[in-house]
């Protein structure tokens, strides 16, 4: 087919798309309504893990999830949610909350929406875990 | 005679059938709230995907294709072009299709390619067309050489890949339960489908079938899906981007960063590149085995059944 018109049919294609996903509210985000409820989204990614704490942010979009393995980030990703080590995080104060880098090429950075009072308690736990890890 | 065979590029000319299902789909799930799950960004990066591997082969296919036409010279056969020869052609390339599937989730360095067609949390028919732009340079085209040497034209072998990849498109649904039974006997259906993008324990490494489900029964990588355990679609790992790009290369880049650890030998980079997904030389990795050992051991009242028939409670 040549590409002429491959080409407009593609586009008007992906916006069509986009327009009867937005029309039939496909893009909102998930938000964990409960600890109960992160608990839930945490233990679909990893089965085996048990929670010992979790804490839900205030907007509901990320949590911290302590497990034996360490310190996690659990946080909304489209209707799903992704889970992320915070072993080895970057952070960056920002105006509403932190951001967290990763060296992952697949999940390189989180903006975590906080309140200040927050934005302290998960730095700190953050940090001492941090601390902690490296000392093991 | 058949030095000039042509044959329609038919995954072009199903663009507008692809966007129509897809439109049809979102309808039925918004209006009988059953039926699967669709996100704005997921899909749409799924579909970005599709577009980049329509790009990728035109700015690469020219290597394959060489690849093949050197081999059309080489071999003394010519099969010529009749519907039995092109039917045989499908039903052989789909064995060809089982093969190099089966390398990509099984071969790392094959699995770099693969990998960005599970990446998604959602199984619908977005999800079909998020396909590779790295094909190429995981050289299974190799794969294919047997069918053209046997005499089967490279053009012809490219055809029925493609047919093979239109008829993989409607299995990417959840709006479909089961087909007839002897369908489901013989043919890739959505529900088999479904097991295959799992990340349940129960459901890794099964059912790698393009168009027939008898190669997987075949070659024992068969898995129902079981009634009682829906499908949990996406990686063991899930990635947290919807950035195109980083979609497509993230594997590769995982690759080069595990060969640049310090002390490593070249039989670990060697390694890194041909064991499973989940492999490491210090012994720390995963695997899909260990998965399913871990799970037996929480669930021993899963031992035997479909997906965990080899481990013992
Ligand atoms: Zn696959
Ligand atoms: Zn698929």
């Amino acid at each position: 087919m040549p590409l002429h018109i491959l080409a407009p049919m593609v586009v008007v294609g992906l916006l069509i798309a986009w327009g009867t996903m937005r029309w039939a509210g496909c893009s909102r985000d998930l938000h964990f309504t409960t600890v109960e409820d992160a608990r839930l989204h945490w233990l679909r990614h990893r089965p085996g893990a048990k929670p010992r704490d979790i804490i839900v942010a205030s907007d509901g979009r990320a949590a911290l999830v302590e497990v034996a393995s360490g310190l996690w980030l659990l946080r909304s990703f489209g209707i799903d949610s992704v889970i992320h080590h915070l072993d080895q995080a970057q952070l960056t104060p920002v105006n509403q909350g932190l951001t967290l880098g990763f060296q992952e090429y697949d999940d390189p950075k989180a903006k975590i929406t906080l309140t200040p009072e927050e934005a302290d308690i998960w730095r700190d736990r953050i940090k001492a875990h941090q601390q902690e890890s490296r000392n093991d | 005679m058949t030095d000039m065979l042509i044959y329609p590029k038919v995954t072009d000319y199903a663009v507008p059938f692809f966007i129509l299902a897809i439109l049809i789909e979102i309808a039925w799930i918004t209006f009988k709230k059953r039926g699967g799950r669709y996100e704005t960004r997921d899909a749409m990066t799924s579909l970005f995907m599709g577009v980049g591997s329509v790009v990728s082969g035109i700015l690469l296919g020219f290597i394959a294709w060489n690849f093949f036409m050197f081999l059309w010279w080489l071999t003394p056969i010519n099969l010529g072009a009749s519907v039995l020869v092109v039917v045989i052609c499908f039903v052989l390339d789909d064995l060809r299709y089982y093969w190099v599937h089966r390398f990509g989730h099984r071969v790392r360095w094959v699995w770099a390619s693969h990998v960005n067609h599970h990446s998604s949390q959602h199984y619908n028919l977005t999800t079909a067309l998020r396909q590779t732009w790295t094909g190429t340079f995981t050289l299974m085209m190799v794969v294919r050489a047997p069918l053209i040497l046997l005499g089967f034209h490279p053009a012809m072998v490219l055809f029925v890949g493609g047919v093979n990849l239109i008829y993989q498109f409607w299995i990417h649904t959840e709006a479909i339960d089961k087909m007839p039974r002897w369908f489901e006997a013989v043919m890739n259906t959505p529900s088999h489908h479904r097991v295959h993008h799992g990340r349940n324990p129960r459901y890794l490494d099964a059912n790698y079938a393009g168009v027939f489900i008898i190669w997987d029964k075949m070659f024992g990588t068969f898995v129902p899906e079981v009634e009682d355990e829906k499908v949990d679609y996406g990686l063991i790992h899930n990635i947290g981007t919807f950035n195109p790009i980083r979609v497509a290369f993230h594997e590769w880049v995982a690759i080069w960063r595990d060969w640049r650890q310090p002390g490593l030998t070249w039989k670990d980079r060697w390694n890194y590149a041909v064991k499973p997904p989940g492999w490491r030389h210090d012994d720390k990795g995963g695997s899909t085995e260990l998965l399913k050992r871990r799970h037996v051991a929480r669930n021993p009242e899963v031992a035997g059944t479909p997906g965990f028939e080899d481990y013992k409670a």
